[in-house]
């Protein structure tokens, strides 16, 4: 029976999980829609994590990274100042500026990258963001927001252990009272005279021919079963966690140090593969920073060694998808907005990286199935599906899902 | 107008026993079912315990595979990161593909620094955006295994400082004593290069540089000279042209700017509703080219009978012009009165009326030239002041070079990209003098036949990885750019001329310098050279408008010419020796793409065929593989007979390209090389013989052809209309819309009605349009990893092509309607087909056949595992890991367009030679190198599998992504399949046929439009325009 009830119960929560994604969804439609004025902290908290973070620590902090905390910076510079030496530093120092020229000196002259584009408003989210930031308590990573497929694919395991225990109780309560209805069944015959049947030895009855043949029906089924699922699990490599050439932690610059994820997998906004970053995207922070909390130097001296001798560093690649899947990163992460956690899992709590999900095409396709898409945001539907479009006014739908675009054919990965 | 009978090969016309036989079975090939009941293993009478001990194996050696640990694989990224690199995405760059007389302005698809494939770069006015199949294949070359990899001295590998200082002592020592030095190339289109040669000649003394093309058209320059005192190949105008007359001349095949002129001639041969006109186009030709098989009308004359026919001509023409006739012009009574309609055509059309020849005889041309002038042609589709730089041989100097080094008086001589050990009449000869010569160079990428001769093999890179310039007309300039470092220990030919000259610079600086000095004057949009330069690079092409056409006054001498012209025709058997569309010259005759890239008429792949007349075939009781020696002179060779219908009687056709000794793995040994039957005429080489013999051997040769693989059965496949029908009626000759239109939406299972929400992709092809060139079959190759199967499988009817062109032969004239009686009636007729048909008359059409995608498709419904099943966007999709490889998905597609993988020949799976290998072309794709043009976005289909045209799916998908990611709709024509890209006659149309807007759905509305058996309710998402042909009153 439980075999049964595992996909019913997964469908159950997976949409139960969809509404709640979907509902979380409204809350922060509805969040950035009501802070569309042209000085928000959340744009400037954006703009922070995008550009800032890098070189910069949260504004919570009190911590050199390889610029200095900007925790309380708008009560240290005027506003004016902070633009234009935002916008650009090198034309600020060049015009003489004491404050600025300072602050070269005092880092190393290691010149700041310049924010031309950046627009007034664009850099008062940002000190507004700073100013609202510096008053909060340091907390530490959030969990992850992410939501739906691999999460419910975890409940569904613990829940099926559940049922395996009761299964199993339940098998013993039933083999107790069978021995108690044979044994009062054996006494009553007893005390009524009745003819007593001879009565078996119990390892006899085990072993009777009936009960071979069923527990041999039941290895054959078991094993049938058993060779079933690790063959449909060879090539997949959940938790796969290899040791990689370099004690790199995502919990560190992820989790602590709350480095925005493409600013090192650039690739996944633009490209099929989300790409590891070059030693030199290392090194624009680790020209200063030779030091980390748990190896010390010994770690962060193998990116100066393979940028030193020209020798790219090995990585392990974690995630491997068979030559006949075609899965492209920035699909997702662009024009889906999909959180990288959705699939990496909680990556910024992880020192060493391991596989969160399991990549079986069923698992791609029950996100496909029942999650929601940029449907209603992206230009590129307004002229297609009508239908949906019409369903989504009238409210007969919720959300529309990527297999409702066509998400779950074959020739959408397989070509 | 009824339709006509049409037929592909002459066994389906006659349909003879063996025709029949083939065609009513299942599959091509015999299935060994009672061979492997009768077989030993199963008839053994202990079968039970080895069928025991084969599982006991099967099921241990599972159990050891499957505990095998997956394998480690690495992420190694940069060190530092070029910043226009992102993984994973394309790069475009511009460049061009020139090589000999062959051009072509391209942008090469890079991905991950490694080139994959070439498109057309729009922006060049010469090809615009057009490709040929060479250019496309060109990036297979790139990988060839076969190039040099290093520097060799007398065949041993040398550094490129050892071999410098050596020559520069030799040419020194030439220098001082005043020697020769003689550098021999193909036709330099680069700018830069001849400079730098004519500098090189200054810097040594006594150097001279000869042009050879094995192809020549020296017979056009020298005319050019003695009628206009100009030494040159003119530029011509196809599209001002409203009638065209050739005379042999391939212009849309292989005759000096062939991309370029195919998307001249398309502009008068599409029709609409808004534009029904179109150009004449008769061609006067012994062999069927694949510009006769577009013509409107095809004469077949005699090679011998050409002179006359160019006379017959002139003296009409001059007749109408009341100038004085000259003397000879006798030809049949069949070809005059074609020549009477074409000149009184062309007179009335005076100013747009083109004459082309193909012939590389300087007396013809004359005439040639001649007869334009009257037409006054000059200025309107022939320009003079706009000259072509193309197809520069001059058969004069190579001739002069040969006696000179048999003399033994040339000190030095330098081969550039050319071949003359293979590709002359007497290579042996030109091998055994370049024995004479004390310092032999040869820049050829390969040891190649001419390379083996020579003492220094300085191997030159590949066009991908070099920096050159090309002007392929007066001021029509483009650049190419390295796509890639050099895979090889090669250096650029250039860069080896400009060490020896002890210049500092290299070639890319000097190309700079030239551009400042002598191209960035003559513009002014740009005010820097920087940045004239970096958008010059960006887009490829540079071209200044081009010059005003100025009045030449005809001096040459048409008697003379005549006289030395008319009066050849000869009875006996003539040969005819001509170039191959797909391979040309033979240069790339090691490119598999090529090799299997079937003839657009004969439909042979790797073979050197003789083409014969259907007549003399019966006559002689030959058919189609049988073999014959053909001997002119000396020289004798064996070579397998097609029997061609639309062949001049009396004739054998011949194509150079193939014959090669050492070319590489691929090339070598296939065909035959019949450049020795080459002779040469005074000062032209000479392509035809009238003096040739031919015997029968007896001998039997399996040649491998693709158009027998499908029949028609009579279907009504094609449709076509002439120009006066179709003005009258735009719907004449679309038989089968509006018959089965009235069925639509009649169905037993409306649960399978498709709704297409969003988009639903549809092609049109326009057969007015499609030339049958064979580009499209080399792009999609590419495109789809399609792999190359070899001689041996393709005679098994196992060739992969995912999009092939279909050639449909009928007679001239034939405007029976097919019907099942009449078909049966026909084949009542079997041989009899003789007395009533000229076999000389025949009408071709070429039909791309590919995956129709239907909507009720065939193949879907059959399919036991649902490995191929229907998009909601209207693609028939094929998903290869779900395919068990049953086949009944090809047994069912009307079409036959699934390919099945009977082997592993991409080496998909793991054991790298454990992979079919009878055919060297078959394991082209084992070696690391050769997988790097492999396209990462499509799957390396493993054996076992179906494979079909996936409307390209990787470059939708990609269109559709990157208008998702810049949040805006698609755009029409944003999303193009390989096949419509890589056309030169834009004969393809491609998109959202939901969008009532885009192009392809205005094609839904065409009265022209029509489905291939639309009879059988699939409802393809392919329609096809019907053929209009302008062939009335042509005689």
């Amino acid at each position: 029976m439980t075999f049964y009830y595992k996909p019913s119960r997964i469908a159950e929560l997976t949409r139960v999980s969809a509404k709640i994604v979907f509902l979380f969804s409204f809350v922060f439609y509805f969040n950035s829609s009501v802070s569309n004025a042209a000085v928000s902290v959340a744009d400037g908290q954006k703009l922070y994590a995008n550009n800032c973070r890098s070189c910069h620590v949260t504004p919570d902090k009190d911590q050199v990274l390889v610029g200095p905390s900007l925790k309380n910076i708008d009560k240290k510079r005027s506003e004016a100042w902070l633009i234009s030496w935002i916008r650009n530093n090198v034309a600020l120092r060049a015009s003489g500026d004491k404050d600025a020229i300072a602050i070269f000196e005092e880092y190393k002259k290691a010149s700041m990258t310049q924010f031309l584009s950046f627009t007034d408003d664009d850099i008062k989210s940002i000190i507004a963001y700073i100013n609202d930031a510096s008053n909060k308590v340091p907390v530490a990573a959030t969990a992850p927001t992410a939501g739906s497929a691999g999460a419910d694919e975890e409940n569904a395991d613990s829940y099926t252990g559940i049922l395996w225990v009761v299964v199993v109780v339940l098998m013993g309560i039933s083999f107790l009272i069978f021995r108690i209805n044979n044994n009062l069944r054996h006494y009553a015959g007893e005390k009524i005279g009745d003819e007593i049947p001879e009565e078996r030895p119990f390892f006899k009855a085990i072993f009777s021919k009936g009960n071979v043949a069923l527990m041999l029906f039941m290895c054959v089924m078991f094993l049938g079963y058993w060779m079933v699922k690790e063959g449909q699990g060879l090539g997949r490599s959940r938790d796969y966690q290899p040791i990689q050439p370099i004690k790199f932690s995502h919990k560190i610059h992820a989790g602590q140090n709350q480095i925005n994820c493409l600013y090192c997998h650039s690739g996944a906004e633009k490209s099929k593969v989300a790409s590891i970053p070059s030693v030199s995207v290392c090194m624009n922070c680790h020209k200063a920073i030779k030091e980390g909390p748990i190896t010390g130097t010994a770690e962060i001296a193998k990116i100066y060694a393979a940028f030193d001798n020209n020798q790219p560093i090995k990585w392990v690649k974690i995630h491997n998808l068979p030559d006949h899947v075609y899965f492209n990163h920035s699909q997702h992460v662009k024009a889906g907005e999909v959180a990288c956690q959705t699939c990496h899992g909680p990556i910024e709590t992880m020192d060493e990286v391991k596989q969160f999900s399991s990549l079986s095409m069923g698992w791609c396709v029950n996100c496909h199935r029942n999650t929601g898409t940029t449907f209603e945001q992206n230009k590129y539907y307004e002229p297609l599906f009508t239908r949906l479009h019409d369903e989504l006014k009238t409210g007969k739908i919720k959300h529309v899902t990527g297999g409702d675009l066509g998400g779950t054919e074959c020739q959408k990965c397989h070509y | 107008m009824e339709n006509k009978s049409y037929w592909k090969g002459l066994a389906e016309l006659e349909e003879t026993p063996e025709f029949i036989h083939e065609r009513d079975k299942e599959f091509a090939e015999e299935l060994p079912i009672e061979e492997i009941f009768n077989s030993n293993f199963v008839q053994k009478p202990r079968a039970r315990r080895d069928f025991l001990k084969m599982l006991g194996f099967s099921v241990t050696a599972a159990t050891v595979a499957a505990s095998c640990k997956i394998p480690v694989r690495q992420a190694i990224p940069y060190i530092i990161k070029p910043e226009e690199i992102v993984p994973g995405l394309a790069n475009y760059y511009a460049s061009t593909y020139a090589d000999g007389s062959d051009y072509c302005s391209i942008l090469v698809k890079t991905r991950d620094g490694r080139p994959i494939k070439i498109e057309g770069n729009s922006h060049s006015t010469i090809t615009k955006g057009g490709t040929s199949a060479r250019a496309q294949a060109s990036i297979l070359s790139l990988y060839d295994k076969a190039r040099t990899s290093a520097p060799e001295k007398e065949g041993k590998i040398i550094e490129w400082s050892a071999a410098d200082s050596d020559i520069k002592n030799q040419l020194a020592a030439i220098k001082t004593k005043g020697g020769n030095i003689r550098i021999l190339s193909s036709t330099v289109l680069s700018p830069s290069t001849k400079n730098l040669i004519a500098e090189f000649g200054t810097y040594y003394g006594n150097t001279r540089h000869i042009v050879f093309e094995p192809m020549s058209n020296s017979g056009i320059i020298s005319a050019n000279e003695k009628s206009f005192g100009k030494k040159l190949i003119p530029g011509y105008n196809f599209d001002r042209a409203k009638v065209i007359v050739s005379f042999a001349a391939d212009f849309l095949g292989t005759w000096i700017s062939p991309i370029e002129f195919t998307k001249q001639y398309v502009t008068n041969r599409k029709v609409s509703k808004a534009k029904a006109e179109m150009s004449r186009h008769y061609q006067f030709e012994s062999n069927v080219s694949l510009t006769g098989s577009n013509a409107d009308k095809r004469i077949a004359i005699k090679p011998s009978e050409e002179g006359d026919a160019i006379i017959a001509l002139y003296n009409m023409i001059a007749g109408f012009a009341g100038k004085t006739a000259v003397t000879g012009g006798k030809v049949s009574d069949k070809a005059a009165k074609s020549l009477n309609k074409a000149a009184a055509e062309m007179w009335a059309n005076k100013g747009a009326s083109l004459v082309v020849c193909g012939s590389n005889n300087t007396n013809s041309q004359i005439l040639i030239n001649a007869i334009n002038d009257i037409l006054g042609s000059y200025g309107n589709t022939i320009d003079l002041d706009n000259y072509s730089n193309v197809a520069q041989g001059n058969d004069k100097d190579f001739s002069d070079l040969l006696t000179e080094m048999e003399a033994g008086s040339v000190d030095a001589l330098i081969i550039y990209n050319t071949n003359p050990v293979y590709s002359f009449s007497k290579g042996k000869k030109f091998g055994e003098a370049l024995k004479k010569i004390g310092l032999t160079i040869s820049f050829n990428d390969r040891n190649d036949e001419t390379t083996s001769f020579v003492k220094y093999h300085l191997p030159d890179n590949h066009f991908l990885e070099s920096w050159n310039d090309a002007e392929v007309k007066l001021g029509k300039y483009s650049l190419s750019q390295p796509c890639i470092n050099p895979i090889f220990n090669t250096r650029q030919a250039a860069d080896s001329l400009l060490k020896w000259m002890d210049s500092a610079d290299d070639y890319s600086n000097l190309i700079k310098k030239n551009w400042e000095k002598y191209v960035f004057p003559t513009q002014t949009q740009e005010l820097s050279f920087q940045s004239f330069w970096d958008n010059c690079v960006r887009v490829g092409v540079y071209e200044k408008a081009a010059t005003a056409t100025t009045t030449f006054a005809f001096a040459g001498d048409v008697n003379a010419a005549a006289s030395g012209l008319g009066g050849k025709k000869s009875d006996g058997m003539e040969l005819l020796i001509f170039e191959s569309v797909g391979l040309g010259n033979g240069k790339y005759a090691n490119n598999p793409w090529l090799l299997e890239n079937p003839d657009p008429i004969t439909k042979v792949v790797w073979d050197t065929v003789a083409m014969i007349s259907v007549p003399y075939g019966k006559e002689n009781n030959l058919v189609e593989g049988d073999m014959i020696e053909v001997s002119a002179g000396d020289f004798k060779l064996e070579l397998p007979v097609v029997l061609q219908p639309g062949m001049a009687n009396n004739t054998i056709a011949v194509a150079v390209g193939l014959g090669r000794e050492k070319c590489g793995r691929a090339g070598n040994g296939v065909g035959k090389n019949v450049y020795p039957f080459v002779t040469m005429n005074v000062d032209t080489m000479n392509y035809s013989n009238s003096s040739v013999s031919v015997k029968p051997t007896g001998n039997k040769y399996e040649l491998a052809i693709t158009q027998t693989h499908g029949t028609i059965e009579g279907r009504n496949i094609l449709q076509e209309t002439t120009l006066s029908e179709y003005k009258k009626n735009p719907k004449s000759g679309n038989h089968s819309s509006e018959e089965f239109e009235k069925i639509d939406g009649v169905t037993l299972y409306p649960q399978t009605i498709h709704k297409y929400e969003g988009l639903r992709w549809g092609m049109n092809i326009d057969l007015n349009s499609c030339i049958g060139c064979g580009a499209c079959q080399v792009a999609c190759s590419a495109e789809n990893n399609v792999p190359v199967v070899g001689k041996d499988e393709v005679r098994r009817v196992h060739e992969m092509h995912w999009i092939r062109i279909d050639r449909y032969y009928s007679f001239a004239g034939d405007k029976e309607r097919v019907t099942k009686e009449s078909h049966s009636n026909a084949i009542g007729l079997g041989n009899q087909y003789d007395d009533v048909k000229d076999w000389e008359d025949i009408e071709v059409v070429h039909q791309p056949m590919l995956c129709q995608h239907c909507e009720n498709a065939p193949c879907e419904n059959v399919c036991p595992v649902a490995a191929t099943n229907h998009s909601s966007e209207g693609l028939n999709q094929m998903t290869y890991n779900r395919c068990i490889g049953t086949r009944y998905c090809a047994n069912n597609c009307p079409y036959k367009v699934r390919r099945f993988n009977w082997f592993d020949y991409t080496t998909a799976d793991s054991f790298p030679w454990n992979t079919y290998n009878k055919s060297e072309g078959v394991a082209m794709m084992i070696d690391d190198l050769t997988r790097m043009v492999l396209n990462p976005d499509v799957t390396v289909r493993s054996r076992g599998v179906i494979e079909k045209c996936s409307f390209c799916v990787q470059k939708l998908q990609d269109a559709k992504l990157t208008a998702k990611k810049q949040d805006r709709p698609l755009g029409d024509g944003e999303a193009k399949t390989a096949c419509q890209s890589a056309c030169p006659a834009d004969a393809i149309v491609f998109g959202d046929v939901n969008n009532k807007e885009t192009a392809v759905a205005k094609t839904r509305e065409d009265e022209r439009n029509y489905h291939v058996l639309a009879e059988l309710h699939v409802k393809p998402s392919i329609g096809y325009m019907v053929k209009v042909r302008n062939n009335e009153n042509m005689a």
